[in-house]
């Protein structure tokens, strides 16, 4: 009898928790389908790389737009991923670097600290509650997520941010292929955004230094503190982001970083100060962040820093096989962006894409009036392209760019524009 | 604590656990401090008005008791005199509690009306006091007590902390159902031995209850907050649309949380009365009324119309009565007139049609109508629903004057037009959202129509295999997460009755 009560409890327990773990596993995937794909699968990259990174990337959308990793893998070999995130202070970039830290230690941690803010969500509007999503919702369910959002929300709102459903639950209206069919970017967390705005050079001489300390200068200093403690070295960047309100007001917190960097023997790559990396008439998708064109030339010079101060290992069989791999898929997502900016309309955008040291052009038009008919002469002299590199065709009716690879030559694709009456 | 927050998810498995760790004698105790605990979520002083509404029955019951007892051995007319008049000071004393926090404002405000009209300009006061959660509902449920012991339904109860968590007992505290004391009292000295069946079929009522509340009633309900509150810019058949889905709204946000209370009680043993079944399933009004918020329905019934004379004295006073028990669960809902009007117009269209009851059945006999068909059923529910939901005008409208412009403007504005373009979907609930909540009113409909014709779903599943069971539950809970409307950008919206 006391035989047949004890074996009614173990079914009831077992079929206890069989269903609950049917319902866990059911509602992980209704998670998983339901999720902000583009936010998800990019910290999915970073999770997933095996081996240590050689360099992390921090700061808001500034960095976000300005350095791509594939570039420094094709460029230098150096394994590297973007963790920045839109409108990311410094606040939430210390936990997302002791996030990171905690799951894939790299030798360099680069912060940008253009956005040095406080990113409390108190002060914040719904907008930047979604980029606070954005920033803390990958983070795997740990002590370090919740003092995470224990800091940022101050404790309100919690439950939000442990379980991100709430926020993401009503997409079961926009679902597209890609939600079902998990498909990495390759981009290794960068962003791009292909378009040009004109911008002027802001002057940086004769700024005064600040006097006062800015409030958030002690997530600086636990910054600084854990790069020690994990033996990370840091660096500290200033994106080219001339011409924005916050530099004309930050202007003179910039002058102190530099001395509290030199102060803390951290190198500090201001490119705001160094002018001659980007073109201010090309390299500026809008007046924040940089376009491909000129975030290829800022990853370049990071680059070109990072290997002349610091040694890298080598990479293993396995990983160069897989970054390699990534480089692929990332040029067949150049191809996409290609076409999807082969609209016969915008040469300047075209030519923007085409700018990479991976290709190599051929461009025919029938005359030269067509550089002026696109407004395209700013571009082509980016492009150091005289009258002796275009092909004169006065049988043709448009600008016709056809793009081969540059190593091989194979032909990789091609556009028409038409310029408008 | 809101059923539909994630205190309340917290809340209740902690509960439950420990509810079955403590021994039986004393898990009345740890309801009780539960109870309390979840009513001064919302305010904790209003928590001393529930503990006085506790004190003021349990007390009444004892003297009622000992009166009684006094007249039945000793024959004096006297203490029975005497019982009858503890039942009246506890009626005083709960409804002018209820009265002082819900009508006060309403009285001074027409006091003061009406002697303007008689050119009398007084200055009454105004308490602007929050109205404290579940008034109605617990005042109502301790006064039954009263009556019942008064009756001799039941003996009064000795042990005051087990009557303060018949009171106060958390699942069904702020919006009913109303429970009897002869059904719900005596529970609390049972013992409730954990059963797996049992607490599967709570949950999964819970779940169903949830279904209601988040998926259907809080989707309409933005469709509906946007044309009730701009009536004039959507008006006439905006209007149409919006009620009848109202209709559904209320039903699903306060049947639904009646679901949850029950689901909740029954994971701990507990059995609570039905509230609904199948209301818009009613073939005739009286018919509805015995199928919606039937738990307050027989509190009016039981404590007002049968001491008001019921049917027994004539057919005027018995028509009389159903006015008077109809303008009172009016005023029970809340200090509106168009409350008051509402309550009016159900009671009316239930002595009309008592009225015309034999001229009815006279004229199907002439027309051969068949009374059993199911073109007759469907034509009576139809006719049911559009004369209950008319009345909702009343219920939904901020105010009186509101539902009448809102009437008129279905009468005059011709705008068909909204049935064929995308109109409808610009209201906050855009195509899809609007399909799902079409969706989920059929599935409403056809449990409904399942109950109705007496086929028990709960039961069915049972009878059915392990993977089709869990499918269900799972695609329940599953459904919620998803359609459910709740999460960020929404605020967990209260359950209508709350207010009440």
């Amino acid at each position: 009898m006391k035989n047949t009560k004890v074996k009614a409890i173990i079914k009831s327990i077992i079929s206890v928790v069989c269903f609950l773990v049917l319902l866990a596993v059911c509602t992980y995937y209704v998670d998983r389908t339901l999720k902000d794909k583009g936010n998800y699968l990019k910290y999915k990259e970073f999770y997933e790389e095996e081996e240590p990174f050689d360099v992390l990337f921090f700061g808001s959308s500034r960095m976000l737009n300005g350095v791509y990793p594939m570039e420094l893998w094709d460029d230098f070999g150096l394994t590297t991923f973007n963790m920045a995130q839109h409108s990311e202070g410094t606040l939430v970039s210390y936990w997302q670097m002791k996030n990171a830290f905690h799951y894939n230690k790299p030798k360099v941690a680069v912060v940008d600290l253009t956005l040095l803010q406080d990113d409390k969500i108190m002060e914040h509007q719904e907008q930047e509650r979604g980029y606070l999503h954005k920033a803390l919702d990958h983070m795997p369910l740990s002590k370090i997520k919740y003092d995470a959002l224990k800091d940022v929300t101050e404790g309100i709102d919690i439950g939000e941010y442990l379980f991100p459903l709430a926020m993401y639950h009503n997409r079961w209206n926009d679902l597209e292929e890609i939600d079902v069919y998990l498909e990495l970017p390759q981009r290794k967390g960068a962003e791009a955004r292909v378009g040009i705005t004109k911008m002027y050079e802001a002057e940086w001489e004769g700024r005064t230094v600040a006097t006062s300390i800015n409030t958030e200068m002690y997530r600086l200093d636990a910054m600084v503190e854990l790069c020690e403690e994990e033996d990370v070295q840091l660096i500290f960047t200033l994106m080219p982001a001339t011409g924005m309100s916050e530099l004309e007001a930050m202007g003179e917190i910039y002058n102190y970083l530099e001395l509290y960097a030199q102060e803390h023997n951290i190198p500090f790559l201001n490119f705001e100060k160094d002018k001659g990396v980007v073109n201010y008439t090309t390299d500026f998708y809008d007046n924040s962040h940089l376009n491909p064109n000129g975030a290829k030339k800022v990853t370049y010079a990071i680059g070109e820093f990072l290997m002349d101060n610091y040694e890298f290992a080598p990479k293993s069989a396995k990983t160069q096989a897989a970054w390699n791999q990534a480089w692929s898929d990332n040029l067949g997502a150049k191809l996409g962006e290609m076409i999807l900016h082969d609209d016969h309309e915008n040469l300047n955008y075209y030519l923007l894409l085409v700018n990479d040291n991976t290709f190599c052009f051929d461009i025919k038009m029938p005359d030269v009036s067509y550089i002026e008919a696109f407004g395209a002469e700013d571009m082509f002299a980016e492009l150091k392209l005289t009258k002796e590199d275009i092909i004169f065709d006065s049988t043709e009716d448009a600008v016709v760019v056809t793009v081969y690879d540059e190593e091989t030559g194979a032909y990789f694709h091609s556009a028409k524009f038409i310029p408008k009456k | 604590m809101l059923f539909n927050s994630v205190d309340f998810l917290v809340f209740f498995p902690i509960v439950v656990l420990l509810y079955y760790c403590i021994p039986n004698r004393f898990r009345y105790i740890w309801l009780l401090v539960c109870s309390y605990y979840f009513y001064m979520c919302w305010n904790v002083e209003y928590a001393l008005l529930l503990l006085g509404s506790t004190i003021i029955t349990y007390f009444s019951g004892m003297l009622i008791e000992k009166f009684a007892k006094s007249a039945k051995e000793n024959g004096k007319a006297h203490k029975k005199g005497a019982a009858k008049a503890v039942v009246v000071v506890s009626f005083v004393l709960n409804l002018g509690i209820l009265f002082f926090f819900k009508y006060f404002d309403f009285f001074t405000e027409n006091l003061e009306k009406a002697l303007s009209i008689v050119n009398i300009q007084v200055q009454m006061p105004q308490l602007s006091l929050l109205l404290p959660v579940g008034i109605s509902f617990y005042i109502f449920q301790a006064l039954g007590y009263t009556m019942d012991v008064y009756r001799g339904d039941i003996k009064a109860e000795k042990n005051f902390l087990k009557y303060a968590v018949f009171v106060s007992f958390f699942p069904q505290l702020v919006a009913g159902p109303i429970e009897r004391s002869k059904n719900l009292l005596k529970q609390f000295s049972e013992e409730h031995k954990f059963d797996l069946k049992r607490v599967q079929d709570s949950l999964l009522l819970m779940a169903w209850g949830y279904f209601c509340k988040m998926v259907i009633a809080d989707r309409i309900a933005i469709f509906v907050d946007a044309v009730y509150s701009d009536y004039v810019t959507y008006g006439g058949w905006y209007i149409a649309v919006a009620t009848v889905l109202f209709a559904f709204q209320i039903y699903c946000d306060f049947a639904g949380y009646s679901t949850i209370a029950m689901g909740a009680a029954g994971v701990m043993g507990f059995r609570l009365m039905e509230n609904f079944e199948g209301p818009y399933c009613a073939v005739s009004v009286p018919d509805f009324w015995k199928r919606w918020h039937i738990s307050l329905t027989s509190w009016f019934r039981d404590y007002l119309y049968i001491p008001l004379g019921g049917n027994r004295k004539g057919k005027f006073r018995k028509y009389l009565n159903k006015i008077i028990v109809f303008l009172v669960s009016g005023f029970w809902h809340g200090a509106q007139w168009s409350y008051v009007i509402w309550g009016g117009l159900n009671g009316l269209f239930i002595v009309l049609s008592e009225i015309f009851a034999p001229s009815r059945r006279w004229l199907k006999e002439k027309l051969g109508w068949k009374e059993n068909a199911a073109s007759n059923k469907v034509l009576q529910a139809i006719t049911t629903f559009l004369l209950v939901d008319f009345t909702w005008i009343f219920f939904r409208a901020p105010g009186t004057k509101d539902a009448l412009q809102m009437i008129q403007s279905m009468l005059t504005v011709k705008n068909f037009g909204i049935f064929f373009d995308s109109s409808l979907y610009r209201l906050g609930l855009d195509r899809r959202n609007f399909y799902v909540m079409i969706l989920s009113i059929i599935l409403l409909l056809v449990v409904d129509i399942c109950h109705n014709k007496g086929i028990r779903i709960r039961k069915w599943l049972e009878s059915q295999n392990l993977w089709f069971r869990w499918l269900v539950y799972i695609l329940l809970i599953e459904s919620v997460l998803i359609f459910g409307i709740w999460g960020v950008g929404y605020d967990k919206a209260a359950f209508i009755y709350f207010q009440f």
